[in-house]
């Protein structure tokens, strides 16, 4: 890795935030998102969903202490510094934190004992937070999230480092990892990348659950569950008049207590808002803004890559990893956490890429449930002449594990006869069926420019799944 | 010697050559009743199988029309909206009924099943398409209707030959009356034949214009070629396809449930 001469550069050289499945991060600025917990509330992963009962089970534990009347146990536990490894933030400032830690806990440690129905019910999302204190906003539910998930966030950063060939740094010291099973944490060392500018380390965060405000968030409660709560009461009109009145307006600190004293009074309001927030979840996506590259131009260049690799088992391996490169500008966050598999069977060498399929697009969602699975393999295959065995060697492949839908990423157009194996893998798989699609270089650019002019990717592989559909009727 | 004795060798040489000669009629007519009666039983079941399949189309054409007629009432202002996940199955249930009943329409054949791959068909789409399986229906229902009524017909054709045959076979007819046996009249053959008597297998004398029942038309032809119901030139008749004849597919056939069968069979002699 490179020291980039732009301060606004991304830490990581070489690939575009388009085609990684985490966030690159930038020097002296942080990327103006954060981790948005209801993204892993909302996930179809076990292991994100895992995360987040791991990060209620902490917060909650919390706020048991305080009901106990152990405020310093309640302190240790929901003592949360800003993670500043993760280079995510909403203020123009580096990466090192601002020492917010100790006025976070103690934010939440008044919240908390300011709020005796708050202690009774516990907190369904950490971000309901942000509606009871109003010192706590959208960045300090990311803190809060990263301190707790640091351990995942340590393994997720390792695993991408290795599909990427980033160079991590051995024992690069860690502070505040919690151990949910011990709730306590601890400092360690581990192997990570660490910053040019600064040596610190340097976090990973998957792209599939970051935000610019969380899903669940004070603006939007104001604008929904507290304007219905004020209509109710018919204040609207009252406060107008008094702000006019008085001093031309309330600042929006001023705003915020008002309502967070409201809120801890009438707990059910959070409660109401919370659940309604649950019932869109659907529409809650991860952010896509922060990318600024520009989209065309990185579907030039790996329309530049693709032509140069060979088809071939020399350049197999390059082949893959821009495979995976390509499927992440087209899919991500859709398909995320896409990983390189390479593995020997029957003596012959298989590069697959599994992606989790996390989406709630149609397509993928009826992928989800009608192929049987959360993940969708995609097989990359360098060669001009897809044969009939690899065919059968896919069609073993899928299953209960990875689902009965796999991709074969190819050089060419199918063969007829290759194309006829297709169908009746197919047809001899019912019930269960197995549907294998290919795309060849000609198909990948044609998505390459889809994806430049805006376009979806997804519906494209929707219509090339209803043409394999069809044409085996 | 005198020559009544060779005269008398060549009139026994003759009878005996005339007796060959009437043993190998009488066996081949054997043969020909007992094709005619296999060739029936084929027809048969070619008509159970065709009114069946009219009676599948008639239904399905109108499901069909129902379900038509309320996507075209809910469609109304709802171009680009996706129809419900339960009108998808009926469009699709009815374009696979409809590709099990018709066979060999190349309209219906270019229709699929829709895949919904998430996002379902939109209202227009599904109007279109269960358009074409129902203009299908009709097209199939005339092509059965007819298909029954030729059936009919062959089947009337084969029950006649069958009385002719059984007529001639009949040994208890009266001495001197084999002469006749070769040209039966009709109402010679009508207390052997099941039903009505087809007038298609009859020729006319032409000095008497009496009706014969015509062995030499039915020895000419192949029983395919006889049942074939191309009335024009013996020439015509060879032409014909086979496939035409309904004599095609018996294995395909389902088990007849005689009865049934005769019940139907009399019903619809009863209409004609």
């Amino acid at each position: 890795m490179t020291t980039p001469a732009d301060p606004r550069a991304p830490l990581l050289v070489g690939v575009s935030q388009y085609d990684v499945d985490f966030v690159i991060p930038r020097t002296g600025v942080d990327v103006p998102v954060g981790i948005d917990p209801f993204l892993l509330y909302k996930s179809r992963d076990t292991e994100y969903r895992q995360l987040h009962e791991q990060l209620l089970r902490a917060f909650n534990a919390g706020i048991a202490a305080v009901k106990r009347g152990h405020v310093p146990e309640a302190t240790r536990i929901l003592d949360f510094p800003e993670v500043s490894a993760i280079g995510l933030g909403y203020t123009q400032r580096s990466k090192r934190g601002s020492g917010v830690g100790t006025h976070l806990s103690g934010l939440i440690i008044e919240t908390l004992v300011g709020s005796p129905n708050l202690q009774e019910r516990g907190v369904r999302h950490v971000e309901e937070m942000q509606l009871l204190s109003a010192g706590i906003g959208p960045d300090r539910v990311s803190d809060i999230t990263a301190n707790i998930l640091k351990r995942f966030l340590i393994a997720y950063t390792q695993r991408q480092c290795e599909i990427w060939g980033l160079p991590m740094k051995k024992g690069v010291p860690v502070e505040h990892i919690y151990d949910p099973s011990s709730q306590q944490w601890s400092d360690g060392y581990e192997d990570l990348p660490v910053s040019p500018v600064d040596g610190s380390a340097i976090l990973l965060v998957p792209r599939r659950i970051v935000r610019v405000l969380p899903w669940i968030n004070y603006d939007d409660f104001i604008r929904t569950e507290f304007r219905a709560y004020l209509s109710a009461k018919q204040q609207i009109t009252r406060q107008k008049t008094k702000k006019s009145a008085e001093q031309g307006g309330q600042s929006d600190a001023e705003d915020k207590l008002h309502v967070v004293t409201v809120t801890r009074g009438d707990i059910s309001l959070v409660e109401r808002y919370v659940k309604a927030r649950e019932s869109q979840a659907a529409e809650a996506r991860p952010a896509i803004d922060y990318i600024d590259e520009d989209a065309c131009k990185e579907a030039e260049v790996l329309k530049e890559k693709l032509a140069a690799v060979q088809p071939g088992r020399e350049q197999a391996a390059e082949y893959q990893r821009l495979v995976l490169e390509i499927l992440n500008y087209l899919f991500n966050p859709e398909l995320i956490d896409g990983q390189p598999e390479v593995r020997t069977l029957d003596g012959t060498e298989r590069r697959d890429i599994i992606f989790t399929n996390d989406s709630d697009e149609s397509f993928w969602t009826y992928v989800r449930s009608t192929h049987d699975g959360i993940l969708v393999m995609f097989e990359a295959k360098n060669t001009n002449d897809l044969g009939l065995a690899e065919i059968n060697q896919t069609a073993t492949y899928l299953g209960d594990r990875i689902g009965r839908l796999g991709v074969i990423v190819t050089r060419q157009t199918l063969k007829e006869n290759v194309q006829r194996k297709i169908f009746s893998v197919w047809n001899d798989s019912a019930p269960n069926r197995k549907v294998i699609l290919t795309l060849s270089d000609a198909q990948l650019r044609e998505l390459l420019d889809l994806r430049c002019r805006d376009l979806s990717p997804t519906k494209w592989m929707q219509s090339h799944y209803r043409k394999f559909r069809t044409s085996v009727q | 010697m005198s020559d009544t004795a060779p005269r008398k060798e060549n009139t026994e040489a003759k009878k005996a050559r005339e007796k060959r000669e009437q043993q190998e009629l009488h066996e081949r007519r054997n043969q020909q009743l007992l094709d005619a009666q296999k060739a029936l039983e084929t027809l048969k079941e070619h008509l159970h199988n065709t009114t069946s399949t009219i009676k599948e189309c008639e239904a399905l054409s109108s499901h069909s029309k129902g379900f038509y007629e309320e996507i075209n009432k809910l469609a109304k202002g709802k171009v680009l909206i996706g129809v419900t996940d339960l009108a998808v199955t009926q469009a699709n249930d009815i374009i696979r009924d409809a590709k099990k009943i018709i066979k060999k329409d190349v309209h219906l054949d270019r229709i699929k099943e829709f895949v919904p791959a998430g996002d379902n068909p939109v209202y227009p789409d599904v109007l279109v398409i269960i358009r074409s399986v129902r203009d299908s229906l009709d097209r199939c229902d005339e092509e059965m209707e007819s298909r029954v009524k030729t059936i009919r017909r062959q089947i009337e054709k084969a029950r006649t030959a069958i009385g002719a045959l059984e007529y001639f076979l009949d040994d208890e007819t009266e001495e001197g009356e084999d002469e006749d046996k070769n040209y039966p009249t009709k109402s010679n053959i009508e207390p052997y034949v099941e039903g009505s008597v087809s007038d298609s297998c009859f020729s006319q004398f032409t000095d008497t214009y009496e009706k014969y029942f015509d062995f030499e038309r039915l020895d000419r032809q192949s029983l395919q070629e006889y049942l074939s119901m191309h009335e024009g030139s013996e020439r015509d008749q060879a032409e014909t396809n086979p496939e035409d004849q309904g004599l095609d597919s018996a294995g395909d056939a389902e088990s007849l449930d005689e009865d049934a069968e005769e019940n139907e069979h009399d019903e619809e002699e009863g209409t004609e």
